[in-house]
Parts: C-alpha cells; sequence; structure tokens
C-alpha cells in the first residue's frame, strides 16, 4: 500500500469518526407534559405544593394560551413572571398555614397582566381545601369608574314602556307595544313567590287562614302542619343552581298538596335562562334587549334538544313565549321595512354576558344579508411553542338562512362596559355594516372564543386542567380573533362610534336611560 | 487533524482550480421533540438545490471545495385528528466549505466531500388548509411566513458530506453527480423562552453539475 493510499484511508476513517461525533452537537429541548387532563404526571407536585400550582399554571399557559405576541407587544415578560413568583410560591410551601387571601394575592398578580377577556383560573389551596378563582378581566374592567354601577344596574324599559311618558307606540287597542319574558331562575322564583294568588302567597293565605279556624279538623290542623313545615323550608331557597335544586325537591315532596304555581323549575334554566324585551319605541324604532346569548336554545329546534333535554310541558311553554317575543321584534322590522315605515333598530347588548355564536343570526344576523357575516380573522395556536399559530383565516359569524329584508334603516348597538364576548363582536359588526353605529362605552374586552368542552385540547387551548378536579384550572381562549383590520381588542375592547355615560342615578330613580335616549335621538335626527 | 496532516503532505505535488455549476433536488426533514403532540405529523418533504462550486486541487486526490448554494428545506407537518395541514417552504442560501477526496482513474473517478456549511435563511412560505373550528370550515392557504426575530434562527451551520462519481468527458471538462447530506447543529427556532425547544433540518441532495478545470 502506497504511503498516499494510507493517508487516504487515514483521512476518511478520521473523518468518519468525526461525523459519529455530530449528534453529539445538537441539544435536546426539554420534556413538556400535557395539561389537558386530570394526570398524575403533570398535575401530581401540585396537590401538595404551591410551587408546583405556580408551575403547572406556567408552563399549562405557556404551552395553550393564544395571545403570546400579542402580550409580548403589550410589554409582558413571561419568563420574567416566572422567575419572580416562582420563589414566593415555593416561600408558601414553607409556611404551616396558607390563607385564601394570600394565595388570591400572588395568584392575581400572576395572571392579570395577562389581556384575554374569559380567562377564569381555579387554584386550590391544599391548606383551605377551598378553590381561588381569578378572572383577570373582571379585576382590569373593575378598575374603570363606571363599571360596577354599571354592573348592577342592567337595562329596564319601565320609563319607556308607560304610555303615559309617550315613548312607546301603541297598538290598535291603545295599549302600549311591549314585550318581556324571562326564564331566568330568578325571575322563574320570583313568579313562584310575587304571584298574586299562587305559589308563596297562595301557602301565606293558606295557612293565615287556616290559622284562624277555631275548632280545625284533623286534615285543616295536618295542613297547617305541612304548610309551615313547607314554609320553613322554602326559606331556604336562594337564587343558586343549589337553590333551585332544594325548591324543586320541595315541589316534587309537596305535589300532592296541588298548591297553584309551585312547579318544579326546569334546573336547566339555570345556565341556559334568558331575559328578553321587546318595545316598539315611538318613531317604529323596534328595541330588543336579551340579556345572554341563548336565543338559539329557545329559536332552534337542535338547540332545544340540546339545552332543554327531555323538556317538560311547562318548559316548553316558557320557550314557546321566550320565540313569541323574539318573533315581534323580528316581525315588526320586516313588516315595518317592507312598508317603509321602520324608523330604526336598537339591539341593547348592554351588561349582555355573551353566549353562543349562534345567535347571531338571530339578532344581526337577521337584519344583514345572508351567507355570514365577515367579522375578521380568526388565529389558533398551532403548537407547544409560544409563537407557533394557525393562518390568520377569515371568521364569520352566522346569520340568517330563511328569506328576510335586509334592513337599510339606522341600526344602533347600545353596548357597556359589561358587554362581554359575542355582544362585542355584536360591536364590532357595526363597524362594518354602512348603517350600524355603536353607541354607549367601550366594551369588556373579551372577543376570543372559546369551547365548553374540556376534553377537546385538539388545539392546545381550550382547557388546563378539568374543573373541580385538577388542583389548577384554567378555561382560557380557543382562538385569537382579528378584526378586519388585523387589531386584536383583547383586554381593550370595542370603541363605541358615540360615547354616551349612563346617568346610573337617574336611571334608578326615574328609569331615563340616557344611553337609549342618545341611540333614539341618533335614530330620530341623523346624528 | 490527519485531514490537515494530509493536506500538508501533498500540497506541493499539484495545484489546480475549477469551477461549475451544480443543480438537483433534495429531501428535507424536520427534527423537533413533538412533546406530547402524538397526533402531530412530521414528514420531509423534496425540494430543489441550485448552486455554483468552485475547487482548488491540492493533489490529485484531495481538494478544498466551497459551494455556494440556494437549497430549500422543506418539509410538511400535519394532524391526524383534525383536517390541518402545512407545507412549509424554506430558502437558504448556503456557503458548504468541504475538503474533497477522491480516488480512481483519469476519466472516472468516485469522490468524498466532507465538511462544514454555513447559510442563511433567506425566506419562507407555507401552504395546505387549517380548520377554523368555530365555524367548522376548513381553509385553503398560501402565504409568506414573516420571521419573528425573537423565534427564528435564520443563521444556519452544521456539518456537510457528500459521495459522488466524476467523469472527465473533455480535457477541461467534468460531470459529477453527487449526494450530499446536510446535518445542521442550529436550532432553526431561537431559545426565546426559558423551555428550551430546539428544531433542525435534515438536508439529502441529490445532485448534478459540470466543472472546468483550468
Amino acid at each position: 500500500m502506497t504511503s498516499i493510499m494510507k493517508h487516504k484511508i487515514l483521512s476518511i476513517i478520521g473523518v468518519g469518526l468525526l461525523l459519529l461525533t455530530l449528534g453529539a452537537c445538537r441539544e435536546q429541548s426539554d420534556t413538556l407534559v400535557s395539561y389537558g387532563h386530570q394526570d398524575q404526571l403533570a398535575f401530581g407536585e401540585a396537590e401538595t405544593s404551591f410551587a408546583g400550582k405556580f408551575k403547572v399554571l406556567w408552563n399549562g399557559l405557556n404551552q395553550n394560551y393564544a395571545l403570546w405576541d400579542y402580550e409580548r407587544e403589550l410589554g409582558l415578560d413571561w419568563d420574567a413572571i416566572y422567575d419572580q413568583y416562582l420563589p414566593q410560591f415555593e416561600a408558601l410551601d414553607k409556611l404551616e398555614e396558607v390563607t385564601d387571601a394570600q394565595l388570591s394575592k400572588l395568584l392575581k398578580e400572576v395572571v392579570s397582566p395577562l389581556h384575554d377577556g374569559h380567562m377564569v383560573v381555579k387554584v386550590k389551596n391544599h391548606k383551605t381545601g377551598e378553590y381561588i378563582s381569578i378572572v383577570p378581566a373582571a379585576l382590569r374592567n373593575s378598575e374603570r369608574p363606571e363599571f360596577s354601577a354599571v354592573r348592577s344596574t342592567p337595562p329596564t324599559l319601565k320609563y319607556y314602556a308607560k304610555k303615559a311618558n309617550g315613548e312607546i307606540e301603541l297598538d290598535e287597542d291603545g295599549t302600549p307595544i311591549y314585550l318581556e319574558y324571562s326564564t331566568a331562575s330568578d325571575d322563574l322564583l320570583e313568579k313562584f313567590t310575587d304571584t298574586e294568588k299562587s305559589g308563596q302567597e297562595w301557602i301565606n293565605d293558606s295557612i293565615t287562614a287556616l290559622q284562624k279556624l277555631t275548632t280545625p279538623t284533623v286534615e285543616q290542623v295536618d295542613m297547617l302542619k305541612l304548610l309551615t313545615d313547607l314554609n320553613k323550608e322554602l326559606e331556604k331557597v336562594q337564587d343558586t343552581k343549589e337553590g333551585i335544586a332544594l325548591y324543586n325537591e320541595l315541589a316534587n315532596r309537596y305535589a300532592y298538596l296541588e298548591i297553584p304555581g309551585f312547579d318544579p323549575i326546569d334546573e336547566n334554566f339555570n345556565d341556559n335562562g334568558l331575559k328578553i324585551k321587546y318595545a316598539l319605541l315611538k318613531g317604529n324604532i323596534a328595541y330588543l334587549y336579551f340579556s345572554d346569548f341563548a336565543l338559539s336554545y329557545y329559536l332552534n329546534e337542535e338547540f332545544t334538544k340540546q339545552g332543554f333535554p327531555n323538556a317538560s310541558e311547562a318548559t316548553l311553554a316558557h320557550i314557546k313565549k321566550m320565540e313569541e317575543v323574539w318573533n315581534s321584534w323580528f316581525n315588526t322590522i320586516q313588516e315595518l321595512h317592507k312598508t317603509g315605515k321602520l324608523g330604526g333598530v336598537i339591539i341593547d347588548v348592554r351588561n349582555n354576558g355573551g353566549g353562543s355564536m349562534n345567535d347571531y343570526r338571530y339578532v344581526l344576523g337577521s337584519l344583514i344579508p345572508s351567507g355570514g357575516f365577515e367579522i375578521g380573522q380568526a388565529r389558533y395556536r398551532r403548537g407547544t411553542g409560544r409563537l407557533e399559530y394557525s393562518p390568520l383565516m377569515p371568521s364569520y359569524s352566522p346569520t340568517m338562512d330563511e328569506e328576510h329584508a335586509i334592513i337599510t334603516e339606522p341600526i344602533v348597538v347600545l353596548a357597556n362596559s359589561n358587554s362581554v364576548s359575542m355582544a362585542e363582536i355584536t360591536s364590532l359588526s357595526t363597524k362594518y355594516i354602512d348603517n350600524a353605529t355603536l353607541i354607549g362605552k367601550r366594551t369588556w374586552g373579551g372577543l376570543c372564543g372559546l369551547i365548553g368542552n374540556e376534553f377537546f385540547s385538539y388545539n392546545y387551548t381550550g382547557h388546563i386542567g378539568e374543573e373541580g378536579k385538577t388542583p389548577v384550572y384554567v378555561y382560557l381562549p380557543l382562538v385569537a380573533q382579528f378584526t378586519r383590520e388585523g387589531q386584536l381588542l383583547e383586554g381593550v375592547g370595542v370603541t363605541p362610534d358615540i360615547e354616551v355615560d349612563l346617568d346610573v342615578k337617574q336611571l334608578r330613580s326615574t328609569g331615563k336611560d340616557t344611553q337609549l335616549d342618545r341611540a333614539l335621538q341618533f335614530i330620530r335626527n341623523g346624528n | 487533524m490527519i485531514l490537515v496532516c494530509a493536506l500538508m503532505l501533498s500540497m506541493a505535488v499539484h495545484a489546480q482550480w475549477r469551477v461549475g455549476v451544480t443543480a438537483g433536488a433534495d429531501y428535507n426533514t424536520y427534527t423537533m421533540d413533538k412533546q406530547y403532540e402524538s397526533d402531530w405529523q412530521m414528514q420531509g418533504r423534496w425540494g430543489a438545490t441550485v448552486g455554483i462550486t468552485g475547487q482548488y486541487d491540492v493533489t490529485n486526490w484531495l481538494g478544498v471545495r466551497a459551494d455556494l448554494n440556494w437549497t430549500q428545506k422543506n418539509y410538511r407537518h400535519y394532524r391526524d385528528r383534525l383536517p390541518i395541514e402545512h407545507k412549509y417552504f424554506n430558502d437558504y442560501l448556503q456557503l458548504p466549505v468541504m475538503a474533497s477526496l477522491s480516488m480512481g482513474g483519469e476519466k472516472l473517478r468516485g469522490f468524498v466531500n466532507l465538511g462544514v456549511y454555513g447559510g442563511y435563511w433567506l425566506s419562507s412560505h407555507r401552504e395546505g388548509y387549517d380548520m377554523n373550528i368555530f365555524t367548522g370550515k376548513i381553509y385553503s392557504f398560501s402565504e409568506k411566513v414573516e420571521f419573528d426575530s425573537d423565534r427564528d434562527q435564520r443563521w444556519d451551520c452544521g456539518f456537510v458530506g457528500g459521495v459522488g462519481l466524476e467523469y472527465r468527458f473533455a480535457k477541461h471538462w467534468a460531470a459529477q453527480v453527487e449526494a450530499r447530506y446536510y446535518y445542521s447543529t442550529t436550532s432553526v427556532q431561537k431559545q426565546y423562552t426559558r423551555v428550551k425547544d430546539y428544531r433542525y433540518n435534515n438536508t439529502i441532495a441529490i445532485q448534478a453539475g459540470v466543472n472546468y478545470q483550468f
């Protein structure tokens, strides 16, 4: 073998050995776990450690939150949050006792810089057994000067519905054209307590009458005792899920007494209950208020089956009445438009907490062309990396499929700082509809969509953990919702075209609504 | 070290320049830790490579070769459980510098190239389809990917090796075919969070070219 050949062979062997070492030139990624489900590997440490809870919260959001590029633009350094707060949570682990207030304070500091408007964070304090619940957007909005007063003052039409005030159109009989209905559980309970000669009043009257008897029969004595016992138990009924369950238990237990108006309340109304108001205001202005985007449960058969499975006759009657109110609003608009008499439309989404996107077709979507309405662009997380996203996809809200007239008269959407989610999508839509105007105050700031299904984790977003089961649970947005102009309004909200404060004092004392008045003025005068 | 010694021994014997052009196809795969994302599937994709070459032959069996090439490093990922597919087209400008070892006869010689390369990520484009979960609609897209200076590492470097055959068909002209492998040691993604996440390109190129020997 010549020396050149030896050199060649040695060279090739040398470089071959060099190549074998190449593997060492690549670094290994950190190992991540999924926080989608109840899983010991992911949540084990968090069961008994505050630092463990913080790590789940931090990593879970790191891997799932849909708005990291937006947060970066706004100056949030999520890594700095880790460095700053991990030692503080570790310090909690060294304490014998940790109060809910202590944990709550730290959690608020960690999550309050996040701008998503829907996020709910629930962390279990293993020292007390209580879950601490933080809603960053509520913390942010509570700092707005009008927020707390507005929140406790839902829109009312009491003043406007009175014939004497001259603000409402009258039907052929001279009756104000005003309809309202409610399936909200508090109102259904109120029907039991406040309806004359029915429900609670019937029980009280019967007790009084029985007590007055000087020589009651055995049956009457028994009846008095039963009604007195029932009354005591009814005192415990409150407007909560548990309260409705207790009320129903009593209604079933005492059904044999045949007390008028003491009927079980469908517990699905706890989640799917709705308040709706329709009025035809002076100048043929069709006004609609609804408390939540839950109309689909009343107007769409498929949704009704989902929202009220095995609905009783009483439940179906409630649904029908709700449908009648919406039909009146919609049909009036259509008829007046066709005859050229429609003055305008007011859609009041103030204090509306949002809900189903499908509802869009029954509100703004019933006034504009079929085929869906492009409100902007949607973008999903597409990986565990903070900046891994899908393309921006056109985002459409559903519009009414059935044939309907397109409304060309002025449309006003009334919104306030407690108009959330779908109420904000509706508010945003006004920016892209020529004859629509947004009046009121800047909205809540939560336009990104969520999904209720905890097991829908294919998009790395939606839920961290399982509510009530895992020591850390976060309900977070599934999608980043951009405007048509490519803006994110999360944590900011939709700004009205005409900003008007609500005079809460005046509304409470006289029923006059400064924001509604401005809407009426705008429609009537064109400015 | 062996290479350097070999070079020094034979430098005085033979010295010659040649220049050429190459073109071919490449197949790139993307190495990343999918973590728990079990339904994400990664798949390599074909791309193109074209370049110019320069080689300084130190001896008749050893030369130093440098290329300047435009090479695509494409890949595709898709989901098993959702109608999502993203195809990425990434354009790189690369400069491999290699020792070229050859053996064989006058007309037909085999060669091995070994060395390092540096590169720069010129542009990125993606196309495919994705699903808007809320509307249930599938969205087809084809768009430029904007680089994010926090996330994207546009400088690339790594090791390169290739084997091939050269056929001398005229006094100054030769044709080459080569199978080449680019092994990136630079993560495509910067470590922009405290969670380390490294991603690498691996590219096999099948290329042919001609060169002129001075």
